[in-house]
């Protein structure tokens, strides 16, 4: 028991140690002298084509993406041969269209990797390019 | 007296046992902060500061990071289609072009960074930039900026 109760407040300190390190303020990076555009919310047909690109699912790609955008997507995630994830990254809003982008997190053969992509959407909701 | 004698037999050693283990994990963050830095529920995703270098230097017409940027990315806009198509003539051609580039009157709207992500060593941050042409029209180009332990290997 009493091994127990030291083994727990040795890892407490432990795991205290690491988050503190870990997310200590670091040195504010220089401030970029060109303003960002303002985000909106991931519009739905984006998150459908990444939830398709991590599943794999074809008859989503297929729906959306003409053969421009499917050679676009190759292009982007051609370095992942195995993808493990699609993650939102973030939105930029381009007057009435949004630029989406992802993150594509998996292994290629040397171990991990990451790319990226974008996916414009135009107001009537549709996808118009990937990069 | 004797129950305070025995909060300090119990005490002091898991405050000690404690202290170990916070240390440990600061040794521990230290010495593998890179590693580290991939688990973005610790740090968030983070922008990489050479990335960004890179970016605003060629949203500010750096001829060095502009060249980079233009030479490694095969967009398909027409200005880089143009320098794409200059790609195969010659290395000589290839860094004149890269100077025409450079120098065209295109002035700097806006820098968005749309966020970034690690795997290991590798990162990888997504921009959206914009510019003006001289022709007046705004053109907007997505760039993917690639990393390798924090520095730029590759842009697209």
């Amino acid at each position: 028991m009493k091994n127990a109760a030291i083994l727990v407040v040795f890892l407490g300190g432990l795991v205290v140690g690491i988050v503190v390190t870990a997310v200590q303020p670091r040195a504010p990076q220089a401030e970029s002298p060109y303003p960002a555009l303002g985000a909106v919310p991931e519009p739905p047909v984006a998150a459908a084509l990444a939830a398709a690109v991590e599943t794999g699912d074809a008859g989503v790609l297929a729906t959306n993406l003409d053969e421009e955008g499917v050679r676009g997507l190759r292009r982007a995630i051609g370095q992942v041969p195995i993808i493990e994830e699609v993650r939102f990254s973030g939105t930029a809003a381009l007057g009435d269209s949004v630029l989406v982008g992802y993150l594509v997190i998996g292994q290629d053969a040397q171990g991990p990797s990451i790319s990226g992509f974008t996916v414009t959407v135009d107001p009537s909701g549709k996808v118009v390019a990937i990069r | 007296m004797a129950r305070l004698g025995r909060i300090r037999s119990i005490g002091v050693p898991l405050v000690t046992t404690f202290v170990a283990g916070a240390l440990i994990g600061v040794l521990v963050v230290s010495s593998f902060g890179q590693a580290l830095s991939s688990i973005s529920v610790l740090t968030g995703p983070q922008e990489s500061e050479s990335a960004r270098n890179l970016m605003v230097g060629f949203m500010s017409g750096d001829p060095r990071a502009r060249g980079y940027v233009i030479s490694h990315s095969g967009q398909d806009s027409p200005r880089w289609a143009l320098f794409e198509t200059t790609n195969a003539v010659g290395s000589r051609t290839l860094e004149l072009k890269i100077v025409e580039l450079s120098n065209l009157a295109l002035s700097a709207e806006t820098l968005t960074h749309l966020g970034a992500g690690t795997a290991g060593p590798y990162g990888t941050d997504l921009y959206l930039v914009q510019l003006r042409d001289d022709k007046g029209d705004l053109v907007y180009q997505p760039f993917t900026v690639y990393t390798a332990e924090g520095r730029v290997v590759d842009v697209r």
